[in-house]
């Protein structure tokens, strides 16, 4: 075998480029591995967060929690204006009631002054 | 501090730090004097000179090492040129493990260098799968 060229340079040249595209291919594959699915699969149904698998399943059942919630705390917030109104008129009510008393008692010591005199 | 950091890392980046020093005292040892390339099974080489081979392998090394002993204490600061010597060395592992088949096919003679270097390749390529997700993960 002595006096060949050995391998032709080409070959080595084909060699170097497989190499790098390799190289590039595993720098791909570790870069992917660490940083997650970030973009959803094609059927849209299902997409990767980080390491958590969330379906669409999930999330419609969320959807309709949190939308129940805010229902019951509109409902809640109604009540309590209605009570915080029947509170106030109740107020307004003792207010006048007790303006009456005071009208009544100034009205009998009326009375009970002109009785005094016409003795 | 530095140094705390480093040997720290070492554990999950000796197979780096291998196939650095390896080439770096590779190309070392072929800026020696002596006529490494006489030997048959570097016969493949010869066409390439001995001293030019040398400084490029020992320069990639060296940048090599200097990469993780800088990426080892500064974690963001030299991951590209670690990525960068990956697939350098890896090429070069593989292109010398074709070169020592060329050798064999001028000589006849088979060297232990041939199987050694397509395995150091595979062993960088396995490094660089690390050093990206190292530099996803941190940088």
């Amino acid at each position: 075998m002595d006096g060949s060229a050995g391998i032709p340079e080409w070959v080595m040249w084909v060699g170097a480029a497989i190499g790098s595209m390799l190289g590039a291919l595993v720098i791909r594959l570790g870069w992917k591995s660490a940083g997650g699915e970030k973009s959803g699969p094609s059927d849209g149904k299902t997409f990767t967060l980080d390491a958590a698998l969330v379906d669409s399943g999930a999330v419609r059942l969320l959807t309709a929690a949190i939308e129940a919630h805010t229902m019951e705390a509109v409902a809640h917030r109604s009540e309590a204006e209605k009570a915080r109104q029947i509170g106030y008129r109740m107020v307004e009510a003792v207010n006048s009631c007790a303006g009456e008393i005071e009208e009544l008692r100034r009205e009998i010591g009326d009375l009970s002054r002109e009785i005094a005199r016409s003795k | 501090m530095i140094t705390g950091r480093i040997v720290e890392r070492f554990r999950e980046r000796v197979s780096e730090w291998f196939c650095a020093g390896y080439l770096f005292i590779w190309g070392a040892s072929l800026l020696h004097p002596s006529a490494a390339f006489s030997a048959p099974g570097y016969a493949f080489f010869r066409k390439f000179g001995e001293n030019d081979v040398g400084w490029t392998l020992a320069g990639i090394g060296l940048l090599w090492l200097l990469g993780l002993i800088v990426n080892g204490s500064r974690q963001k600061a030299t991951s590209t040129i670690r990525l960068c010597c990956g697939v350098v060395g890896s090429v070069t592992f593989g292109l010398f493990g074709m070169g020592f088949v060329g050798s064999y096919y001028i000589t006849g003679i088979l060297s232990a260098g041939l199987g050694l270097n397509f395995l150091l390749s595979l062993l960088a390529l396995y490094c660089l799968y690390w050093i990206a997700v190292d530099k996803r993960t941190n940088g």
